[in-house]
C-alpha cells in the first residue's frame, strides 16, 4: 500500500509540474494581449487562420492576401474609429482541427477584437462553432455553404455552391451542343455545385450522359475514359485545384475534347496554366468577382492590391477584401467594437462592396452577390468574363481546344 | 475496345505498383518488418522531384535519380540508426519495428509538407500521349511503366541469379545458416532495406509525373503496398506481380463502371477480404 | 486518484484561463484515446494502428442521436458509447483473428475505410459532415472532460486489476500458452477490444460536442490516431499512467509551439518515437520504476495469510473419478509436416492413477506426439477420448477445461508477471476469485515457490521456473497432464525439487500423468510404464526396466552399432583431399561462462582442440551441448572467459567472422536455405561462388558425399534428414575451414548413416582439420573420436581419451540414470528409416 501512497504522490507532482508548464505557456500569452483590449489607444486586432500549407494552399493564401490588403489599405486611411488595424494569422494546415484551436485560441488567449472565417467549408464548421459559443462575429467569405445551422454568428459571405455553375449549361446549349457529363470531388461543395449544375441542365433541355464523384487524389483516368466512351459535348467538373488539374490532364491523355469544358475554381490561378500548358486556353470557369466589373471601390481595390502585392489580385482576395469592407461599415455604422451591435447591424443592413451588394437571409446566408463565367482565352492569356451578357468582355469560344 | 483501354491503363500502372511492392517484399522477406514508412517514402520522393523540377529547375532525369539516392540514404539510417538498435527480441520487437517505422514515416511525410508542397501536386512534364490504333498511352505512365518493369526485374534477376543476390536470399531464408557461411546478416539487412526504399524511392518519383501526390497520401501508398504483398504472399516475388496487376486492375475497372470514391476505398476492403482469407494455415502469418 | 483528479480538475477551473481550458480538453480527448489503445495494444498487446475509427463511430454516433433523433446531448452521448461498443463486437471478432502486422494493417483499413465511407455517405452529410447541438456553457464541456478523463483511468486501473486484466497481459505476452490454462483467448481479447471501442467512442463523442460539429477528417482524425500512440509510449505502454504522464508531459511542451507549428510538432514526434523504441522501450512509467516509482501492483495480491483450503488427498479434484479403464486413450495418433510423417500412428493409452514416461532421442517425435495431442498442431489421423469423452475435435481452451492441460519443453511462462499472478492465473479457471486465491496460495505454499511468490518470473532461475510452470498447470486441477521434458537441462537439487512437485500432483488429485522424458535417472522412479518413440512410432512398451534393456531403445540412445565392414577407406582417401592443406591451429577455451541475454547456460568451461584432432562433446538433452556451439562461434552471449583461436581472441565475435577465420559451424538444425537448390547452399558456403578452387573443393564434397550428386539442382527444403546433413556439412567445407564444429549431426539419422558420418569426419581429421562433434549419440561418437568431454548441466563433469570413457559408468549414468553397463548387442537397423524426409528446422513449438 505504503508504494501504490507514494506513487500518487509522485503523479499528483508530476502533474502539477505539466499543468504548471502549460499553465505558464497560457499565462504569459494572455498578459500579453489583454492589454490590447483593454487600451483604447491600441491597435484593433483582427484574427484569422489562414490554410497556408495543405491541400488548400493555394486559395488559402489568395486568401489572406486579400485580408492583409484591406489592413494595409484600411490603415492608410486612418483605421477604424482613429485606431490602426492590426493582423494576427495562424496557419491551420487545411485541417479542420487545427482550425478550430486557433480560433480558440485567437478569441480566448490572444482576445482579438474580429475574426474572419478560413478557407473552405470543412474548416468554416469548425471555426464557427468556435465563433457561435464566443458570441463572435464570423464572416467567412471562402465557404460556399451554410455553416451551422441555427447559428447567426457563422456567416456564409460569398456566392453559394448551387450557384458556382451558373448560366454553363445555357451556354452548352446556346453553343448548339446535347450533351453534358458532371463530375464532383466527393465533398459537399463538390456535391452541391454538381446538383446545381444538373438542375440548370434540364432546364437547358441537356441532356446528362454521365455523373460521378471522386476522391481528390484520383488521376481521374477511369473517369475520362467514361466521358469519352458515352462521346459528352460538354463536361461540368465540380472541383478544387489539383483535381482541375488531375481532369485536365486525364482527358488529355485520354486524346478526348469536350466541346466545351466548364472548370470551378482551378482556372482561376496561375498555377494551372503552369501545370497544364496550353489545355487551359478555352476552359470556362467560375468567379464571385473580376477587376473589369464595375462595383463599389473595384477599381480602386485592383490597383491599390497591385501596388501593394506586385501582382493582380484574384477573386479569393477579392472575397476577402468584401468581408473587411463589410466589418469596417458595420463599425463605423456602430461606432462600436460591441460583437451583438454588429451582428445586429450585418441583419438589418445592405452593403455595396468590391464583389457587389452584401445582404444576408435570416439563415447567415448573404443572398446579394452574384456568379459570374469566364473564358480563358488568348492561348491561355487572358480571363475574359463571357456570362451574363451584362458584363461580358467577350463571346464564349467554342468548341474547347479546337485552335 | 473501352475494355482494352481500360487494360491497358491498368498494366502502365502495375508498373509503377510493382516497385512498391517488390520494396515491401525485399524488406519484409529479409528483416521481417513490414516497412510502415514505404509510403511516406514514396510521397517524400515524389514531392522532392515536383520540387526539384519546378522549383529548382532541375532536369527531370536528374531529380528522379536525387530522390531515388536521397531515399535510399534514409532507408539506410532508418535500418541502422532505429532498427538495428532494437534491443528486445521476438514478437515484441516486430511491434517496436512497427512503431519505429511508423515513426519515420511521420517525419518523412511531415518534411515532405514542410519543404516541397503541402498540397496534391504534380509535374507538367511528359504529358499527353501515344497513340496505337484507337488506344492511347500516356506518356508518362508509359515512361513509369517502363523503368518499373526493368527495374523490378533487375531486381529479381539479382536476387535469383546472383551471388550477392542469392546471399541475400539466404539471409532471408535462414539467418543462422547465412551466418555460418560467412554472410554478415546485418550487413545483408542494411542492404535489403536500403534497396526496398530506393525501390519506394522510385515508386514516387516515377508517380508524381502521372498524377497527383500530397503528403497525405503516404498512409495510403504503405496500405496499397501491403495489399500487393499480402495478395500474392509475404515474401513472395511472383506473388506481388499479380498482386499489383491485381490492384491496378481494380483500380482502373472500378473507377469506370462504378465510380472513384468506390476505387479509392476498394483496396481496404481488398485487404480485409485477404488478410480474413489467410488467418487460418498461411505459411507466412505472424501468429 | 479521486483527489489528484479532482485538484487537477478543480486547478484547471479556477485558474479561469480558457485557453488552458481549451488545452485541457484537447489533451483529456487524446488521453483518452491513448488509453483505449492502451487497453488493446499495451496490455493485450494486439497493435492497433486505427483506434480513432472508434472516435469515428462514437462522434458520427452521437450526431446521428443528438441531430437526427433529436435526443439530449447526454443521452446522446451514451447511447453513442453503447454503439460504438456494439459495432466493435463483429469488427473485434473478425480482426482479432488476425496478429501482428496482419492486425496492425487491419486497423488501419478499418480506419481509412470508414472514413472515406464517412465521405460519400449522404445521410452522414459526406465530406461537410454533421453539426451537433452546440453547448455554449463553456465549463459543461469542461466538466464532462475532466469527467471521461477519469473514468478512462478508472476503467484501466480496474481492468489492470482484474481477472481479465491478468488475462489479457498473459495473452499479450504468449496467446497460445495460456490457452492451456483454459483461457478462452478470444473472449479475452474481444472483451478488452470492446471496453477500448467504448473509450475512444466517449472520447469521439465529447470531442465532437466540443467542435459543435463532426466530419470525416475530425471524426477520424489522423492526428489523433498518431498523438494517441506516440503519448502511450512516451508514457510507457500497458502500465496505468503511462497515457496520462505521456499526454501530460507531451502536451505541456507541444502547446508551447501553438497550433501552427503542427508540423514540426510531428516530426519531433517521430524523432521522439525512434529514440523510445531504441533507447527506453518502457517509456516514462519504465524509467519511474527504476527508482521503484509508480510500480505495478500485483494483482489480486491476497491480504489474509488464513485460508479455507488444506491440503488434503484428492483435494484438487474438479471431476468425479472416472472407472473406465483408460482416462487418456489416444489411437493412431499421426501428425505430418509438408508431407513428412513425424509422428506415425501411435497409440497411447494412460489408465487411472499411472504414470507414463515417453522416451527417445532427439528427434524421436515426443514433443511432436504431445502437440498432437493437446491439439497445438492438426493431426492428420487419430482421436483422443478424455475419459470416454471424444475430444478430438477440441482446442487447446477447451481440452484444458475438459481436464487435460500441458507444460511446455521449454516453460512458457508470462515473464513480465509474478509468480502468484502466473499460478493465479490457472486458478482462475472456473473459480470464484477467493477460491482460486486460496487455492494458489496453497500450491505456491506446497511446492516451495513462497519466497519468490511475488517476484517476476524473468528473474527466476530455469528449476524455478519449471515449477512454476508445474504449479500454474496444477491450478487448472486437470485431470491428465502431459509434462514435456519437466526435469531437462537442471542440477540434482532442482532435479530434485521437480520430481517433488510432479509427485505431489499425483497425491492431489491428478489422475494420470504422461511425461515425455531425457534424464531417464529422475523418470526410472516415477514412471508406472515407459513408452520409447523412434522416428515417430513406438518401437517399445513396458516397465521402465524392460524397456531400457530393449536394444531398440538403446540403440536409439547411445546409437546402434553396425556391423564393422563399411566402405571406410575410399572415403577417408576423398576427405584427405577436401581437406586441403592449411596451418596447424588450435582453439583453447578457457572458463567460459555463456547464455542468452541475462540467462546463463554454461559454466567455466574450458577446453582444448589441436588440428588433426577429432573431439567429441557428448552430454544428454538440456546439458548446454548446443549452447557450447554457439559459445564457440560466436553465436551466444559470452559473460565471462575466453575463447582464442591460435593467438586471435574471437570471443563474442560475430558467427560470421568465426567463420572467415576457418571455423566452420553445422548447427543441429542444419540451417539450409529450403527455397534454394542444393547447388546454391553449396556454393553459398564457398568463398567466391565460382572460383577455380571452389569448384575444386565443389567436386571433392560430392566425391565425399556422391549421394548429393543427383540432388543438385532439387530445392533443400525438399531433402530427407540424412541428405540435408550431409548438405550442410559439405557447405560447412566448401570453405576449406581449419575446424569444423557439428552440432548432433546424428539427430535423426539411421545408425548406418551416423557411421559413415563419422567415418567421413575421422577421415577429415586425419587431414588436419580439428574437428568437434557435439553428440549424444555415445556409442558411435565414442568410436570415432580421439578424445571425449562430457558436460553435465552446464559444466564439463568428465574428460579424457575415447577409450578410457567407453566403459566408464559414469557416461552410462549421466544418460540412462543407471550403473548398469550401456554394453548391448550388435544388430543392424534398417537403414531405410533414415531416408524420411524430415523438415529442415524443427517446426516451432507456438
Amino acid at each position: 500500500m505504503s508504494a501504490y501512497v507514494k506513487g500518487l504522490a509522485y503523479l499528483a507532482a508530476v502533474l502539477a509540474a505539466s499543468a504548471v508548464v502549460a499553465g505558464c505557456g497560457a499565462g504569459s500569452g494572455s498578459t500579453g494581449s489583454a492589454s490590447a483590449t483593454s487600451s483604447d489607444k491600441g491597435p484593433i486586432v483582427i484574427g484569422m487562420s489562414a490554410s497556408k500549407s495543405g491541400p488548400y494552399s493555394v486559395d488559402g493564401v489568395a486568401s489572406l492576401e486579400g485580408v492583409e490588403y484591406a489592413v494595409h489599405a484600411m490603415n492608410q486611411s486612418g483605421g477604424w474609429l482613429g485606431r490602426k488595424l492590426e493582423l494576427k494569422v495562424y496557419d491551420d494546415q487545411s485541417d479542420p482541427t487545427k482550425a478550430q484551436q486557433i480560433y480558440q485560441r485567437l478569441i480566448t488567449q490572444d482576445h482579438v477584437d474580429f475574426i474572419i472565417g478560413p478557407y473552405a467549408p470543412d474548416l468554416a464548421a469548425a471555426a464557427g462553432a468556435v465563433a457561435t459559443r464566443y458570441k463572435y462575429v464570423m464572416l467567412d467569405p471562402e465557404t460556399a455553404l451554410p455553416i451551422i445551422s441555427g447559428s447567426k454568428w457563422a456567416i456564409m459571405d460569398e456566392p453559394a455552391a448551387k450557384q458556382n455553375l451558373d448560366g454553363y449549361p445555357e451556354i452548352v446549349a446556346n453553343e448548339g451542343y446535347k450533351t453534358l457529363a458532371i463530375l464532383g470531388v466527393n465533398n459537399a461543395y463538390g456535391d452541391e455545385c454538381a446538383a446545381g449544375v444538373k438542375e440548370e441542365a434540364q432546364q437547358a433541355g441537356l441532356k446528362v450522359v454521365y455523373t460521378t464523384s471522386y476522391a481528390p487524389d484520383d488521376a481521374l483516368n477511369s473517369a475520362a475514359e467514361a466521358i469519352k466512351a458515352r462521346g459528352a459535348d460538354a463536361v461540368a467538373s465540380c472541383s478544387f485545384f489539383s483535381d482541375g488539374v488531375a481532369l485536365t490532364r486525364a482527358l488529355d491523355r485520354a486524346n478526348y475534347k469536350p466541346k466545351v469544358f466548364g472548370l470551378t475554381i482551378a482556372p482561376s490561378k496561375p498555377e494551372f496554366a503552369e501545370a497544364v500548358g496550353n489545355l487551359a486556353s478555352g476552359v470556362i470557369s467560375n468567379t464571385s468577382w473580376a477587376p473589369s466589373l464595375k462595383t463599389e471601390g473595384n477599381a480602386e481595390f485592383v490597383q491599390g492590391f497591385k501596388a501593394f502585392k506586385g501582382h493582380a489580385p484574384d477573386y479569393h482576395a477579392a472575397n476577402n477584401y468584401q468581408s473587411v469592407q463589410v466589418l469596417a461599415a458595420a463599425v463605423d455604422d456602430t461606432q462600436s467594437l460591441d460583437q451583438q451591435k454588429i451582428l445586429d447591424k450585418l441583419y438589418s443592413t445592405t452593403y455595396e462592396t468590391v464583389i457587389g451588394t452584401f445582404k444576408l437571409s435570416p439563415d447567415a446566408l448573404a443572398v446579394g452577390f452574384k456568379e459570374y463565367l469566364y473564358q480563358v482565352q488568348a492561348d491561355g492569356k487572358e480571363q475574359k468574363l463571357v456570362y451574363p451578357d451584362d458584363v461580358a468582355e467577350a463571346k464564349v469560344a467554342t468548341p474547347y481546344g479546337g485552335s | 475496345m473501352i475494355v482494352v483501354q481500360l487494360f491497358v491503363n491498368a498494366l502502365l500502372l502495375a508498373g509503377t505498383y510493382l516497385l512498391l511492392a517488390v520494396g515491401l517484399n525485399l524488406i519484409f522477406g529479409v528483416l521481417r518488418v513490414v516497412n510502415f514508412s514505404h509510403g511516406g517514402m514514396v510521397v517524400f520522393a515524389g514531392l522532392f522531384v515536383y520540387w526539384l523540377v519546378l522549383r529548382q529547375h532541375v532536369s527531370p532525369v536528374l531529380a528522379v535519380a536525387l530522390a531515388v539516392v536521397v531515399v535510399a540514404a534514409i532507408g539506410f539510417v532508418t535500418q541502422a540508426a532505429a532498427l538495428a538498435r532494437i534491443r528486445v527480441t521476438g514478437y515484441d520487437a516486430e511491434l517496436l519495428s512497427l512503431l519505429a517505422t511508423y515513426g519515420v514515416a511521420l517525419v518523412l511525410v511531415n518534411i515532405s509538407a514542410l519543404s516541397f508542397s503541402a498540397d496534391y501536386v504534380s509535374l507538367p512534364e511528359l504529358q499527353g500521349s501515344w497513340n496505337i490504333g484507337s488506344i492511347h498511352l500516356g506518356r508518362a505512365a508509359v515512361v513509369a511503366a517502363a523503368v518499373g518493369v526493368i527495374s523490378s526485374s533487375a531486381v529479381l534477376f539479382w536476387l535469383a541469379r546472383t551471388r550477392s543476390g542469392k546471399r541475400v536470399v539466404a539471409t532471408a531464408q535462414s539467418e543462422t545458416g547465412a551466418e555460418v557461411c560467412g554472410i554478415n546478416a546485418a550487413v545483408t539487412k542494411r542492404v535489403a532495406f536500403t534497396l526496398g526504399s530506393a525501390l519506394a524511392g522510385l515508386a514516387g518519383a516515377l508517380t508524381i509525373f502521372q498524377s497527383t501526390m500530397a503528403p497525405s497520401a503516404g498512409l495510403g501508398y504503405t496500405v496499397l503496398a501491403f495489399v500487393m504483398i499480402a495478395l500474392g504472399g509475404l515474401g513472395n516475388y511472383a506473388g506481388a506481380f499479380l498482386g499489383a496487376l491485381c490492384l491496378a486492375l481494380l483500380a482502373s475497372f472500378t473507377s469506370y463502371y462504378w465510380s472513384g470514391t468506390a476505387s479509392a476505398i476498394a483496396p481496404y476492403l481488398l485487404l480485409l477480404l485477404v488478410m480474413l482469407a489467410r488467418t487460418r494455415g498461411s505459411r507466412y502469418s505472424l501468429v | 486518484m479521486a483527489v489528484i483528479a479532482v485538484a487537477f480538475g478543480a486547478y484547471v477551473y479556477a485558474d479561469g484561463s480558457r485557453y488552458l481550458q481549451t488545452i485541457v480538453i484537447n489533451s483529456v480527448t487524446i488521453m483518452v484515446v491513448a488509453y483505449s489503445w492502451n487497453l488493446i495494444s499495451g496490455y493485450t498487446r494486439y497493435f492497433s494502428f486505427g483506434q480513432v475509427a472508434f472516435c469515428g463511430i462514437g462522434a458520427y454516433g452521437s450526431a446521428v442521436f443528438m441531430t437526427k433523433l433529436h435526443m439530449s446531448w447526454p443521452l446522446g452521448l451514451l447511447a453513442a458509447s453503447a454503439v460504438t461498443a456494439l459495432a466493435a463486437v463483429p469488427l473485434g471478432w473478425v480482426l482479432l483473428r488476425l496478429r501482428g502486422i496482419y492486425f496492425a494493417l487491419g486497423t488501419v483499413a478499418l480506419f481509412v475505410a470508414l472514413s472515406i465511407l464517412a465521405t460519400n455517405t449522404e445521410w452522414v452529410g459526406a465530406g461537410q459532415g454533421l453539426p451537433m447541438p452546440l453547448i455554449t456553457d463553456f465549463n459543461v464541456i469542461l466538466f464532462l472532460s475532466l469527467a471521461i478523463g477519469a473514468v478512462a483511468i478508472a476503467t484501466t486501473f480496474a481492468v489492470s486489476r482484474s481477472r481479465l486484466g491478468l488475462r489479457a497481459q498473459a495473452l499479450g505476452a504468449d496467446e497460445d500458452a495460456v490457452k492451456v490454462l483454459g483461457v478462452r483467448t478470444l473472449n479475452v481479447k474481444l472483451t478488452m477490444f470492446v471496453i477500448s471501442a467504448a473509450l475512444a467512442g466517449m472520447a469521439g463523442g465529447v470531442a465532437a460536442l466540443n467542435a459543435g460539429f463532426v466530419t470525416p477528417t475530425t471524426g477520424f482524425s489522423d492526428p489523433l490516431n498518431t498523438q494517441s500512440i506516440v503519448y502511450t509510449l512516451i508514457g510507457g505502454v500497458g502500465t496505468v499512467w503511462g497515457p496520462l504522464l505521456g499526454t501530460g508531459v507531451a502536451q505541456a511542451i507541444v502547446t508551447q509551439f501553438g497550433p501552427s507549428a503542427a508540423r514540426e510538432v510531428e516530426i519531433a514526434l517521430g524523432l521522439l518515437i525512434i529514440v523510445i523504441v531504441t533507447l527506453t522501450p518502457a517509456g516514462i512509467v519504465g524509467l519511474l520504476n527504476r527508482v521503484r516509482i509508480l510500480r505495478r501492483g500485483v494483482i489480486m495480491r491476497p491480504r489474509r495469510t488464513d485460508r479455507a483450503l488444506s491440503v488434503a488427498p484428492g483435494w484438487l479434484r474438479r471431476f468425479a473419478p472416472y472407472d473406465g479403464d483408460a482416462i487418456l486413450d489416444c489411437r493412431g495418433v499421426t501428425v505430418k509436416f509438408r508431407g513428412v510423417t513425424a509422428v506415425d500412428d501411435v497409440d497411447l493409452r494412460v489408465a487411472e492413477d499411472e504414470f507414463v514416461a515417453v522416451i527417445g532421442a532427439n528427434g524421436a517425435g515426443k514433443t511432436t506426439l504431445f502437440n498432437g495431442i493437446s491439439g497445438y498442431v492438426p493431426r492428420a489421423h487419430g482421436t483422443v477420448r478424455l475419459a470416454g469423452r471424444d475430444v478430438s475435435r477440441l482446442d487447446a481452451t477447451q481440452l484444458a477445461r475438459a481436464g487435460l492441460s500441458r507444460t511446455f519443453q521449454v516453460p512458457r511462462l508470462v515473464d513480465s508477471l509474478t509468480v502468484w499472478e502466473n499460478v493465479l492465473l490457472g486458478s482462475l479457471l472456473d473459480s470464484k476469485r477467493r477460491e482460486a486465491q486460496d487455492r494458489a496460495n496453497l500450491i505456491i505454499d506446497e511446492l516451495g515457490l513462497r519466497n519468490v511468490a511475488y517476484a517476476t518470473v524473468d528473474r527466476l532461475g530455469p528449476g524455478t521456473r519449471r515449477r512454476v510452470e508445474i504449479a500454474r498447470v496444477v491450478a487448472t486441477r486437470p485431470r491428465v497432464v502431459l509434462l514435456d521434458e519437466a526435469l531437462a537441462g537442471m542440477s540434482t537439487e532442482e532435479i530434485a525439487e521437480v520430481r517433488h512437485a510432479v509427485e505431489a500432483l499425483r497425491a492431489w488429485g491428478v489422475e494420470a500423468i504422461v511425461g515425455v522424458e531425457h534424464v531417464l535417472s529422475a523418470v526410472r522412479g516415477l514412471a508406472e510404464r515407459m513408452i520409447a518413440l523412434d522416428f515417430g512410432r513406438v518401437v517399445a512398451e513396458g516397465s521402465p526396466d524392460d524397456v531400457l534393456e530393449q536394444e531398440a531403445v538403446v540403440n536409439s540412445y547411445l546409437g546402434g552399432t553396425v556391423s564393422e565392414e563399411e566402405e571406410a577407406a575410399p572415403r577417408a582417401a576423398v576427405a584427405r583431399r577436401v581437406a586441403g592443406e592449411h596451418a596447424e591451429m588450435a582453439m583453447e577455451v578457457r572458463d567460459l561462462v555463456a547464455g542468452y541475454g541475462q540467462v546463463r547456460v554454461l559454466w567455466d568451461i574450458s577446453m582444448n582442440v589441436r588440428s588433426g584432432e577429432f573431439v567429441g562433446v557428448l552430454g544428454a538433452s538440456g546439458a548446454g551441448k548446443t549452447t557450447l556451439c554457439r559459445g564457440l562461434t560466436g553465436a551466444c552471449t559470452v559473460h565471462a572467459g575466453s575463447v582464442r583461436l591460435e593467438d586471435v581472441d574471437i570471443t563474442g565475435r560475430p558467427a560470421h567472422v568465426v567463420t572467415h577465420l576457418g571455423v566452420a559451424h553445422v548447427p543441429s538444425s542444419r540451417e539450409l536455405f529450403p527455397d534454394l537448390s542444393v547447388n546454391d547452399n553449396l556454393r553459398l558456403g564457398s568463398v567466391d561462388w565460382s572460383g577455380a578452387t571452389t569448384e575444386r573443393q565443389l567436386e571433392r564434397v560430392l566425391e565425399l558425399f556422391p549421394e548429393v550428386q543427383p540432388l543438385l539442382q532439387r530445392k533443400a527444403g525438399a531433402l530427407s534428414g540424412g541428405q540435408q546433413q550431409m548438405v550442410a556439412i559439405g557447405r560447412a567445407l566448401m570453405r576449406q575451414p581449419r575446424m569444423l564444429i557439428l552440432d548432433e549431426p546424428s539427430t535423426g539419422l539411421a545408425p548406418i548413416i551416423v557411421r559413415r558420418l563419422m567415418q567421413a569426419l575421422r577421415s577429415l581429421a586425419e587431414d588436419g582439420v580439428a574437428v568437434v562433434v557435439v553428440e549424444q549419440n555415445a556409442v558411435e561418437t565414442l568410436r570415432a573420436v580421439d578424445r571425449a568431454y562430457v558436460l553435465q548441466e552446464g559444466r564439463v563433469v568428465f574428460s579424457g581419451t575415447a577409450d578410457q570413457l567407453r566403459d566408464n559408468a559414469r557416461l552410462a549414468k549421466a544418460y540412462l540414470g543407471s550403473d548398469a553397463s550401456a554394453a548391448s548387442p550388435a544388430t543392424e537397423l534398417d537403414a531405410a528409416d533414415s531416408l524420411e524426409p524430415r523438415p529442415v528446422a524443427a517446426p516451432p513449438d507456438r
